[in-house]
C-alpha cells in the first residue's frame, strides 16, 4: 500500500503486484503477516521487487481465542492452531472437516463412510468421558453451535444414516478454523468445550475493494479399497461357494456395481466496502453423487453478512444471515440394514448378477412390481442391491436458518462492551420409503413407511466488557460477561406398514399393528457469568486467569444448582527478556491448567417412565434414581514451547495430561434388585499426549517452499473405575472393575470394547481362539478344529500410538505445487466383512488356500472350508482372527494450481486452475479396508469396524477460480 | 467505566440467578409420564407371563421353550444355543434378567403408588408371582421373599420356598380381586391395560387359582391344589375363561420367528411325529405344511439340536401356524384343558376323588374345541385305541432319525397301570398346551413325559445327559459377580452342582 493511505493492493497468490496512481516521492510499504514491513519510496522505478524478513513480532498474530475475543497469539499460554481458508478450499469437500485432516497436531479425524457430505469423528487429545460424548465443539465466530449429526450409533443393524450441521457450513465463507486441541484454551467456552473447539470464522466484507470470487470446484470419486474377492469356486448352497470351479470364463467383480461419484461444489461471493460498511454475500451449490448408485448429497448455502461502524465510529454492528438447503438420498454406511453390500459381496458365484440387474418384475397378481432376488435373505437381511438402492428410499430434507448480530459500543479507546445473539434453527424431515415386496424385516407385504420430523433450534446471548490499558510495561487485558444458551431439540416419528400398497404417507399407515409412534424432545438451558483476566509485562511476560460459573438446567432436581471452573495459563516471551544468539528469532514457555467441568445427562437426576415405541409399553427406569450427582469434572494441564529459528523454521511443542474425573458410571446390578443398574460417579480418565508441529518455510528467487510437519500422540489410560462407591440405599461400598462396551460385531465372536483399570478406554478384548491339546497343537478331530471359549484377554486398542501429518507447498512462479501425506502408526481394527467372505467362500484367501490344497496346521493340511467355517462365522470373523494392524499412510491430498499472470487480463481478472485430489494413494497399509473411516461417527466405542463398510474412495478433479 | 462493569456483572448475575426456575420444567422429559397413575406400566408387567415382544419371545418362549418339544430353532447364529446345551453366557442370563427386570422396577413403583393394599396391588402381586414361577421353572431357588426396593443384594429362597410364597401371593391377590369383582361387577379399572382379560378381576381371580394348581401339582403340595380347586373363586374352567394374551399391536412372536423374514423357528419333530400318528385334527391350527418337494401336504417336523446346518436348506420344514394379527394370534397363558389334566392327574395321585377317564377326556374335548374342531372328529379322535405317536424316520432331508419307543395311545386305557394312565395324560395334556414350551419342560421334568427325541448333538462337552436334556439353567454370570454374596447360598440350596445337569426337587424323573 502506499504510506498516507491513499490506495493499496493484495498480491497475487505469486506475490505480483501493480499499483497505479503512485507520485514521486510516495512511499510504498510493503506488509504480510509474519514478516517485517518495509518501505520504498517511489522514483519512478518500474518495478520494484522486495525481499521480506521474517518478523521477530511473528507472534503479534492475531487469533481468535474463546468467545471471538482477539488476542495475540504470543500472550496464549495454550496451543492454538490455526488452518487457514486456502488450505480448506484447496481440496474442497462437502463437509469442509475433511479438509482439515493432517494439518494440525492433537486432532484425530475420521472421515464417514457414508461418502460425500457425510458426518465425521473429531477427537482432540483422546477420549475423556466413558458415557458423554467426545467429539469436539464447534464454534461459529465465537458463538457455540449445536452439531446434530446422523453419523449412526454402530451395531450391524443401524439406522439411516446422514450429515451433521457442521458439514453444512459452505468453505468458501470461511476465513480461518482455528483448532483448540486442549481443555484450557476452552476454559471460557463452557462445558462443552471440555473435548476442545474447532472455531470457525467467517468472512465479512473487504474496506475499500470490491471482489467476486466465482469457483468451480468438480472432483470424482471412485472406489479405492475394498476386500479382495474371488469368482472361481462356485456356489455350493446358500451363499456357500465351496463348490467346484465356476464356469469357464465365468466372471464376477463386485466392483463393478459401483459408479464413479461427481462431487460439484460452484460458488460465487461478492466482497465490498468502505471502511464504515462491508458486506459480504456468498451463494454456493454442492452436488454431488455417491459411488453407490442412487445415492446423493445435495447443498445448497446463502450468506449475507454487513459489517456498519457509526455514531462516530463508536459502534459497530455486525449482521450476518445464513439460509441452508440439505439433502440426502440413500447414503450408505455399513451393517446389514439399508446396505446393499452383503448381498453385492456374497452374491453365489457362479450365478449370473446381470439377472438381478433388472431388479423387479411385474407380479400381475398383487398388481405390483415385485422384487427379483432368487436368493434367501440369508444373516445380512440381504435383498436386491438395486432394489435396496432403488425401492427402499431413505431421504433427509434439511432447512436450516442462522441469524447473528452482533453490536460493539467502543466506549473509550479500552473498553468496549459487546452484545452478541445468534439463532440457528434447523427443520428436518427424514423418510423412508419401502416398497412393496420389501424384506419382511423391514416391512409388511404392501411396504412400509416412516416419517421422521425433528427440529433443533439454539438460542445463544452474551454480553461482554471488554478492557484493554496499559500502564508503563504494564497491560490489562479483561473480559468480564455473561450469556445464555438455549437449545432444543424435538422428534416426532411414526412407521408401520402400508394398507395401499406403494402409497408412502403417513395416512395409508396400518396402525392396528406393528405399528410405531414416538415423540421426544428436551430443552437445555445454560446461563454462565465469565471473566478473564490477562496482565502483561513488558510485553514479554502473560498471566492470565479464567472463571466461569454455569447454570445448567440439566442439573435441576439435583443437590448442585450450579458449578464453577476456573483457569491458570502463563506465557513468557523469552527472546524478549534474553539475549538470543541470532539465529534464535524468538522462544515463548508457556504453561497453563485449567479445571472445566460438566453437566451429566438430562433427564439422569428426574427419571421419567419409559416408553417403547414397538411394544407401546410403559415401563420404570431400569437404572436405580440418584440425584446426589456431581458434574463431570476435566482437570488438565500443559506445558509448551514455540520457537522460530533461523527465519525460516519453526517449532511448536506442547505437552499435556487431562484427567477427567466423577464419569457416569452405570454400575451394572444384580437383577434381583429389579434394576439393572445405579449410577456411580467416579473414575479417573487420563490422556496425556504430546503435540508437535515443525514448519519451515523459505524461497529461493523464483522457487519456494513450506512445509509443515505434524505430530500426535496421545496415551489413554483408565485410572480408576470404581472403588468403595457407596451403594445408594445401603452405603455398601461397591467396586466395579469393568465396563462392558460394545462388541465390535456379533456377539461373543467380535472384539468387544472392555474398560478396565489400567487399560484405556479402546481396548479390544476377544474370547474365543482355536482350540488346542495340552501339548499347545491345534487339536483336530476328523480333519476338523474348533473353537474354544477363553476368558476375555485383550489384544490390543483401537488408538493410534501416533497420527502424523506432513504438508508441503512448492511455489514457482503462478505455479504451486500442494502434497499432504498422513500417517497413522498403531492401533489395530476389525473386518468383520473379512471373516463372513472367508466364511461363504467369497473371498479371494479362501479361493487361494483351496489352490493350495488346504490351510497348514500342525504339519498337516486342513480343508480350507472347515478352517474357514470355524474361524468365522456368517456374521463375523473371530476376533482374534480378523483384527488388522491400523498402521497406514497415505497420499492425503496433492494440488497443482496454476495462477495465470494478471497482466494477461488486463489486471481486471485474477484466475487459477488446478489439479485436485484427495486420498490419491494409500502407500502403506495392511488392513483390507480403509482404517481411518468410521462407519458410525457417533459412537464412542463402535470404531475401527468394517461390517460391510461401504469402500474408501480416491478423489480427484480440478478446481478453477475467478476473481474480479 | 468501573460502573459499568459492576452494573453490567450485576446484571449478568441477576439474569443468571433469576430465570433458572423454568430449569426443572426444562429438565423433565416432555413427552414421558413421571409420576402420574402406575396402571401404564401394567402390560410391561404383563408381558412377562408370556413374552408378546419378538427378542424377548425368541430368547425366553422360543429358545429355552424348545426343550419343551414344540419349537425347533431354525437358525445357528453363532452356532451357541439352548437346544445344544452350550448358550452363550448372555442368552443363558436373559430368561432370568429380563423377567426379573420388567417385573420389580414397575412393581416397586406400583408397590409405593399402592402403599401395598387394594386391587390394584393385587394384580401386580399376582402377576409377579405367576411371572417369577417361570423362572423358578427354569432356575430352582431365586431370590423371591426377601426382594424389597433399595435392596441391591438379595438372598434366594429354597426352590420349594419360591413356590409356597407364589402360593401364598396368588392366593392373596385372588381373595382382593374376587372380592373386588362381587362389590363392583361391572368396574373393569385396568380395562385398558389388560392384554388377557380386558380388565375382567372375576377371571384373574380364576386365573390365580389354576396358577396355584399347577404350582401345587408341579411341587406335590396337595393340601394347595385341593384348597384352589375348591375355591369359589373357581378355576380356568371353560373355553371362555382362557387366559390368552393379546398381541395388541404387535405381531405375534411366533408368526415372526417363522415368518421368512425371520426364519428362526420351525415345528419340532417330536410333537409333529406324535400328532402325525394320531391323525390329530389340531395339526392344521398348529402347523402349516413343509414345502419340501414331495411332501407339500404333509406336516414335517424339524428335529431339535442339530449342531449345524444351512438356514435354507431347513426353511421347508413345517412352521408354527400363527397368524401375524387378529384372531388365532393370542398366546395361551393358560387354557381350561389344563385344568382338566391337572384335576385327572390329582385323581391318579388320590389327591382327590373322581373319575380321571372323565376329566382326561374333557381335556381333549376342551382342547379340540379351544382349536375349533368339530365334535364328531373329537369323539372319534377320543376312542381312537390304535394309533401311536410316530417315530421320526424318513426325514426329507435325512436331517435326523429317532425310533420312538412309546406305545402311548389316546383311548383311556382303563385296565392300564398308573404309570401308563399318567403318560396319557401328560401326552395329551402337552398335545393341548401347545405353545407354552416353558410349561411342557417342566412337565417333562416332572413326569418324563412325553418321549421327546432328545437333541441331535449335546455341546454341553459332557454336562448334560443328552437323553435326560436340560434338567434346569445354570444361574446367569451376571449373578456370581453381581451378588456374589448370595450366589454361593443359591448353589448350596441345590441339590448339585449349579450347571444345567442338576435337577429341581420336583423334576427327579429318571426317563
Amino acid at each position: 500500500m502506499i504510506k498516507d493511505g491513499h490506495g493499496g493492493v493484495t498480491t497475487g497468490l505469486d506475490g505480483e503486484y501493480t499499483l497505479s496512481g503512485l507520485e514521486q516521492g510516495d512511499v510504498i510499504v510493503v506488509s504480510i503477516l509474519g514478516y517485517e514491513t518495509q518501505e520504498v519510496t517511489y522514483v519512478g522505478q518500474a518495478t520494484q521487487n522486495f525481499q521480506l524478513k521474517v518478523s521477530s513480532e511473528f507472534l503479534d498474530e492475531v487469533v481468535v481465542t474463546a468467545l471471538g475475543i482477539k488476542r495475540e497469539e504470543k500472550t496464549l499460554a495454550y496451543t492454538i492452531q490455526q488452518v487457514k481458508s486456502d488450505e480448506l478450499t484447496a481440496v474442497k469437500d462437502a463437509n469442509f472437516v475433511n479438509s482439515l485432516v493432517g494439518k494440525v497436531a492433537g486432532v484425530t479425524i475420521n472421515s464417514g463412510a457414508s461418502g460425500p457430505g457425510s458426518s465425521t469423528r473429531v477427537i482432540m487429545r483422546g477420549m475423556k468421558s466413558i458415557e458423554k460424548n467426545n467429539t469436539v465443539l464447534y464454534v461459529i465466530d465465537g458463538i457455540p453451535m449445536y452439531n446434530k449429526s446422523f453419523g449412526g450409533t454402530g451395531g450391524t443393524m443401524a439406522d439411516v444414516v446422514g450429515s451433521e450441521s457442521a458439514a453444512d457450513i459452505n468453505p468458501e465463507d470461511i476465513e480461518s478454523v482455528n483448532m483448540l486441541t486442549g481443555p484450557s484454551a476452552a476454559a471460557l467456552y463452557g462445558s462443552d468445550a471440555a473435548n476442545g473447539v474447532i472455531i470457525i470464522n467467517t468472512k465479512r466484507g473487504s474496506e475499500d475493494k470490491t471482489t467476486v470470487t466465482v469457483s468451480n470446484s468438480t472432483t470424482f470419486s471412485t472406489v479405492y479399497m475394498m476386500p479382495e474377492m474371488q469368482d472361481r469356486y462356485a456356489k455350493s448352497s446358500g451363499y456357500s461357494n465351496w463348490g467346484g470351479a465356476t464356469p469357464e470364463g465365468y466372471s464376477y467383480d463386485p466392483r463393478k456395481f459401483f459408479q464413479t461419484g461427481t462431487n460439484i461444489i460452484n460458488s460465487v461471493s461478492l466482497s465490498t466496502g468502505n471502511d464504515k460498511n462491508q458486506t459480504y454475500i456468498s451463494a454456493s451449490t454442492t452436488n454431488t453423487t455417491g459411488i453407490v448408485p442412487e445415492s446423493s448429497y445435495d447443498r445448497y448455502n446463502f450468506t449475507a453478512r454487513n459489517t456498519t461502524k457509526f455514531a462516530k465510529d463508536r459502534l459497530i454492528l455486525d449482521f450476518g444471515a445464513s439460509f441452508i438447503i440439505q439433502k440426502d438420498h440413500n447414503l450408505v454406511s455399513q451393517g446389514t440394514y439399508y446396505n446393499p453390500l452383503p448381498a453385492l459381496y456374497l452374491f453365489p458365484r457362479g450365478e449370473d448378477f446381470n439377472e438381478v440387474r433388472a431388479f423387479e418384475r411385474w407380479d400381475p397378481v398383487n398388481g405390483v412390481m415385485s422384487q427379483y432376488w432368487p436368493y434367501a435373505e440369508g444373516a445380512h437381511n440381504m435383498q436386491n442391491p438395486y432394489w435396496i438402492q432403488k425401492r427402499n428410499n431413505r431421504d433427509m430434507n434439511k432447512r436450516r436458518y442462522m441469524l447473528n448480530a452482533s453490536l460493539q459500543w467502543k466506549i473509550t479507546d479500552w473498553l468496549n462492551v459487546t452484545g452478541r445473539a445468534r439463532l440457528d434453527e434447523s427443520t428436518y424431515k427424514q423418510t423412508v420409503e419401502y416398497y412393496a415386496t420389501t424384506l419382511g424385516t423391514f416391512a409388511g407385504a404392501n411396504g412400509g413407511y416412516r416419517l421422521d420430523n425433528m427440529s433443533d433450534r439454539s438460542f445463544y446471548g452474551d454480553v461482554i466488557a471488554n478492557v484493554d490499558k496499559k500502564w508503563g510495561d504494564w497491560r490489562l487485558v479483561a473480559n468480564v460477561g455473561a450469556s445464555i444458551n438455549d437449545q432444543r431439540y424435538d422428534r416426532s416419528s411414526v412407521a408401520g406398514d402400508l394398507l395401499i400398497p406403494n402409497s408412502f404417507s403417513a395416512n395409508n399407515l396400518n396402525n392396528a399393528t406393528n405399528f410405531k409412534s414416538l415423540q421426544e424432545g428436551w430443552h437445555d438451558q445454560t446461563q454462565s457469568v465469565f471473566a478473564s483476566v490477562e496482565v502483561g509485562w513488558n510485553d514479554a511476560i502473560f498471566l492470565t486467569l479464567t472463571g466461569r460459573n454455569d447454570w445448567a438446567s440439566q442439573l435441576a432436581y439435583s443437590s448442585q444448582a450450579s458449578f464453577f471452573y476456573p483457569s491458570v495459563g502463563l506465557s513468557a516471551v523469552v527472546s524478549n527478556l534474553v539475549e538470543m544468539p541470532k539465529w534464535f528469532d524468538f522462544l515463548k514457555v508457556r504453561g497453563s491448567y485449567s479445571q472445566v467441568a460438566s453437566a451429566f445427562e438430562r433427564f439422569l437426576s428426574n427419571p421419567s417412565y419409559k416408553y417403547n415405541e414397538q411394544t407401546h409399553n410403559w415401563s420404570k427406569s431400569e437404572t436405580y434414581p440418584n440425584t446426589n450427582l456431581k458434574p463431570e469434572d476435566t482437570r488438565s494441564w500443559e506445558v509448551g514451547l514455540n520457537m522460530r529459528f533461523l527465519e525460516s523454521l519453526s517449532l511448536d511443542v506442547t505437552y499435556y495430561r487431562s484427567n477427567t474425573y466423577n464419569q457416569t458410571i452405570y454400575a451394572p446390578l444384580s437383577a434381583a434388585s429389579g434394576y439393572k443398574n445405579f449410577i456411580a460417579q467416579t473414575g479417573n480418565v487420563r490422556n496425556q499426549g504430546v503435540e508437535l508441529a515443525l514448519g519451515y518455510a523459505n524461497s529461493w528467487g523464483d522457487f519456494n517452499w513450506s512445509s509443515n510437519f505434524t505430530y500426535t500422540w496421545n496415551q489413554n489410560r483408565i485410572m480408576e473405575l470404581a472403588h468403595g462407591i457407596p451403594d445408594p440405599v445401603t452405603g455398601v461400598p461397591v467396586d466395579v472393575l469393568e465396563i462392558e462396551k460394545d462388541w465390535l460385531g456379533p456377539s461373543n465372536v467380535a472384539p468387544q470394547i472392555l474398560l478396565r483399570e489400567g487399560g484405556s478406554l479402546t481396548d479390544l478384548y476377544v474370547n474365543h481362539l482355536i482350540a488346542r491339546d495340552l501339548n499347545g497343537n491345534v487339536k483336530v478331530d476328523n480333519g476338523a478344529i474348533s473353537m474354544e471359549e477363553v476368558e476375555p484377554f485383550k489384544v490390543g486398542s483401537l488408538d493410534p500410538k501416533a497420527n502424523l501429518g506432513w504438508s508441503n507447498t512448492f511455489g514457482y512462479k503462478g505455479l504451486s505445487l500442494g502434497i499432504v501425506i498422513t500417517a497413522r502408526i498403531g492401533g489395530l481394527v476389525y473386518s468383520a466383512t473379512q471373516g463372513i467372505l472367508d466364511y461363504y467362500g467369497a473371498s479371494e484367501a479362501s479361493a487361494q488356500m483351496r489352490d493350495n490344497g488346504g490351510i497348514p496346521v500342525n504339519y498337516g493340511t486342513l480343508d480350507a472350508r472347515s478352517y474357514y467355517t470355524t474361524i468365522s462365522t456368517a456374521t463375523g470373523g473371530h476376533g482374534a482372527y480378523y483384527l488388522y494392524d491400523a498402521t497406514n499412510v497415505r497420499l492425503q491430498e496433492l494440488t497443482l494450481n496454476y495462477t495465470f499472470p494478471k497482466k494477461w487480463f488486463n489486471d481486471k481478472l485474477g484466475l487459477t486452475v488446478g489439479f485436485v485430489a484427495r486420498n490419491l494413494a494409500m502407500i502403506y497399509c495392511k488392513a483390507p479396508f480403509d482404517p481411518e473411516l468410521s462407519a458410525a461417527t457417533g459412537s464412542n466405542y463402535y470404531q475401527g469396524v468394517d461390517y460391510f463398510m461401504l469402500p474408501s474412495t480416491r478423489n480427484f478433479g480440478f478446481n478453477v477460480r475467478l476473481q474480479f | 467505566m468501573k460502573r459499568i462493569i459492576s452494573a453490567l456483572l450485576l446484571l449478568a448475575v441477576l439474569v443468571s440467578a433469576g430465570c433458572t426456575k423454568n430449569f426443572e420444567r426444562y429438565n423433565t422429559d416432555p413427552y414421558a409420564v413421571t409420576s402420574a397413575d402406575p396402571t401404564i406400566l401394567l402390560p410391561t408387567m404383563l408381558d412377562a407371563l408370556m413374552y408378546v415382544q419378538q427378542n424377548d419371545s425368541q430368547m425366553i418362549d422360543q429358545m429355552v421353550g424348545t426343550y419343551g418339544g414344540y419349537f425347533t430353532l431354525s437358525n445357528r447364529w453363532q452356532g451357541q444355543n439352548f437346544d445344544t446345551f452350550n448358550q452363550s453366557d448372555d442368552w443363558n442370563a436373559g430368561p432370568y434378567n429380563t423377567p426379573f427386570i420388567d417385573i420389580y422396577t414397575n412393581f416397586f413403583e406400583i408397590e409405593d403408588y399402592t402403599s401395598s393394599s387394594g386391587h390394584f396391588y393385587a394384580i401386580a402381586r399376582l402377576i409377579r408371582a405367576a411371572a417369577m414361577m417361570r423362572v423358578a421353572d427354569c432356575y430352582g431357588p431365586i431370590p423371591y421373599s426377601q426382594i424389597m426396593d433399595g435392596k441391591m443384594y438379595v438372598a434366594y429362597d429354597s426352590n420349594e420356598d419360591v413356590y409356597l410364597h407364589i402360593i401364598d401371593d396368588l392366593k392373596q391377590a385372588a381373595a382382593i380381586l374376587y372380592a373386588y369383582a362381587q362389590e363392583n361387577p361391572d368396574s373393569h379399572p385396568i380395562a385398558a391395560q389388560d392384554l388377557i382379560y380386558d380388565g375382567d378381576y372375576a377371571l384373574w381371580a380364576k386365573l390365580a387359582n389354576s396358577y396355584i394348581m399347577r404350582a401345587a401339582m408341579r411341587t406335590g403340595n396337595q393340601a394347595e391344589f385341593v384348597s384352589a380347586m375348591n375355591s369359589p373363586y373357581g378355576y380356568i374352567e371353560t373355553n371362555a375363561d382362557n387366559a390368552l394374551m393379546n398381541c395388541g399391536v404387535q405381531t405375534c412372536p411366533y408368526n415372526l420367528a417363522a415368518s421368512s423374514a425371520w426364519g428362526d423357528l420351525r415345528a419340532n419333530a417330536s410333537i409333529v411325529d406324535y400328532m402325525n400318528g394320531y391323525s390329530d385334527p389340531r395339526r392344521p391350527e398348529y402347523f402349516t405344511f413343509s414345502s419340501f418337494p414331495g411332501y407339500t401336504t404333509q406336516y414335517v417336523g424339524m428335529p431339535s439340536g442339530k449342531a449345524e446346518f444351512e438356514k435354507n436348506d431347513v426353511a421347508p420344514y413345517s412352521s408354527p401356524n400363527f397368524p401375524a394379527s387378529g384372531a388365532g394370534s393370542e398366546l395361551p397363558v393358560f387354557v381350561a384343558a389344563e385344568s382338566s389334566f391337572l384335576i385327572a392327574e390329582a385323581i391318579l395321585k388320590g389327591w382327590v376323588s373322581g373319575n380321571a377317564k372323565d376329566y382326561y377326556e374333557e381335556g381333549i374335548k376342551l382342547s379340540m374345541e379351544q382349536w375349533g374342531v368339530s365334535g364328531t372328529a373329537i369323539t372319534s379322535y377320543i376312542a381312537d385305541d390304535t394309533s401311536v405317536p410316530d417315530s421320526h424316520t424318513g426325514d426329507p432331508i435325512g436331517f435326523a432319525t429317532y425310533n420312538r419307543t412309546t406305545q402311548v395311545k389316546i383311548a383311556w386305557n382303563a385296565a392300564g397301570t398308573q404309570e401308563e394312565q399318567l403318560e396319557q395324560i401328560i401326552t395329551q395334556k402337552w398335545i393341548a398346551n401347545y405353545p407354552m414350551g416353558l410349561e411342557a419342560w417342566a412337565d417333562y421334568r416332572r413326569t418324563g413325559y412325553p418321549e421327546l427325541a432328545p437333541s441331535v448333538d449335546d455341546l454341553s462337552n459332557g454336562v448334560v445327559d443328552r437323553i435326560r436334556g436340560a434338567r434346569r439353567l445354570s444361574y446367569p454370570y451376571t449373578e456370581k459377580s453381581l451378588n456374589s454374596e448370595n450366589y454361593p447360598g443359591a448353589v448350596s440350596l441345590l441339590d448339585g452342582p449349579d450347571n444345567m445337569a442338576t435337577d429341581l426337587f420336583w423334576a427327579k424323573k429318571k426317563n
